[in-house]
């Protein structure tokens, strides 16, 4: 025969058990999103927070900028591509390539270097794509097969993810730094060069796009029509 | 009974709270696949044409990261430098959306996805449109709303991939 406090005991927490059953299964049925109450709004991206080290970010992209020179300005075409490295916890490591060749025949006019620091901010609105959010990416002149402008040992890609529809709206600038490839440091957001570093060159895509996202989804629901290129650079 | 039930509790709690504590889609952006970045130009040979356009050269700047699965992101810009059959100067823009891509045995890579088409002549660019194209060491080949670009041969710049 049961004790009579034993079975009032084995009754209260047959409803704490039902009770943690509730929360577990609320807690696998939700999204992660939904359980933590964010909202995933679909207006155009909005700017982005301070960069950080620590961001999980994704960094594509691929277009055309005008480099402004004399007597005439300079079609430039830059690939780009950043991502965190597997095992990632924080501190600014990531991995990836900034292309940038500048279509005339000047001096140091191309840029093929190895990503190894990237500070990140995701848009807290993102595009129905899941995009937005802007990049900085620091990248080694000095490694093996790379190339820069003589006397540079690294370069500094900064980006932002404006709008799907990358031209007109997004941003590709490159910096060319003295110094070796490092973090990009905190207050850098893109206008100025920071301590060591020249430029910036580029500016507002001329046309292709950038996309800033946190994961690869394979998906882009409703790409948009990309805006008409300007006429050709003189 | 209760011993027997602590533990599957205990296991399925600690699943929900990692669920809980870390956001969404944090895990997949890090990880295996390909990294493939290009930016260059070249010279179309003599006699290339697209849409009536004869075509002398062209640029293109791409950013592509796949996941090893055939499910990829990234960017291409391919422009055409042509001239019309007037002969006016005519630079045809090629914006695309890549959303899958495979990076085969020759080192090549293939990639699919939606473009837009800017033949440049002041209409109005045409988009969803489904592209396919082939990236190599040596040139980059684009397919965009079933119309074949010739093959533009890379004599500047570079591709890589990784």
């Amino acid at each position: 025969m049961r004790n009579a406090l034993t079975h009032r005991i084995t009754r209260s927490r047959r409803g704490w058990r039902l009770a943690a059953v509730i929360v577990v299964a609320s807690g696998v049925a939700l999204s992660a999103s939904v359980a933590q109450g964010r909202a995933e709004l679909v207006s155009v991206p909005a700017a982005p927070s301070q960069l950080s080290q620590d961001t999980v970010a994704l960094v594509t992209g691929g277009g055309t900028v005008e480099v402004t020179s004399f007597p005439q300005n300079i079609l430039a075409s830059f690939g780009v591509n950043a991502k965190r490295p597997a095992g990632f916890t924080g501190g600014g490591a990531a991995s990836g390539r900034i292309n940038f060749d500048q279509h005339a025949n000047v001096p140091g006019r191309r840029v093929n270097a190895p990503v190894l620091f990237m500070t990140a901010a995701l848009s807290a609105n993102p595009s129905p794509n899941g995009t937005g959010g802007s990049a900085a990416m620091s990248a080694d002149c000095t490694a093996p097969t790379a190339e820069c402008p003589t006397g540079n040992a690294s370069v500094l890609a900064y980006v932002d993810d404006n709008s799907d529809q990358g031209a007109g709206n997004d941003v590709f600038r490159i910096f060319y730094c003295t110094t070796a490839a490092a973090v990009p440091p905190p207050t850098f957001n893109g206008t100025s060069a920071p301590a060591g570093c020249t430029g910036p060159t580029g500016g507002t895509l001329r046309t292709g796009n950038i996309q800033v996202r946190s994961t690869i989804t394979g998906t882009s629901s409703s790409v948009p029509t990309a805006a008409r290129a300007p006429f050709r650079v003189p | 009974m209760l011993t027997k039930l602590f533990a599957p509790v205990l296991a399925t709690c600690l699943i929900a709270s990692l669920m809980l504590v870390f956001p969404h889609g944090q895990a997949a952006a890090i990880g295996d696949g390909n990294v493939v970045t290009g930016a260059g130009a070249g010279e179309f040979p003599t006699g290339a044409t697209f849409q009536g356009i004869a075509l002398a050269g062209g640029t293109f700047g791409i950013g592509l990261q796949t996941n090893g699965t055939g499910t990829a992101n990234g960017d291409l810009e391919f422009q055409l430098n042509g001239s019309s059959l007037i002969g006016l100067s005519q630079w045809i823009t090629v914006t695309g959306w890549i959303t899958s891509g495979t990076v085969n045995p020759d080192g090549s890579v293939t990639f699919n996805g939606t473009g837009t088409l800017d033949l440049g002549d002041g209409t109005a660019p045409t988009g969803g449109l489904a592209f396919t194209g082939t990236l190599t060491t040596t040139g980059i080949t684009v397919t965009i709303g079933g119309n074949a670009i010739p093959t533009l041969p890379k004599s500047d710049g570079w591709t890589t991939v990784e």
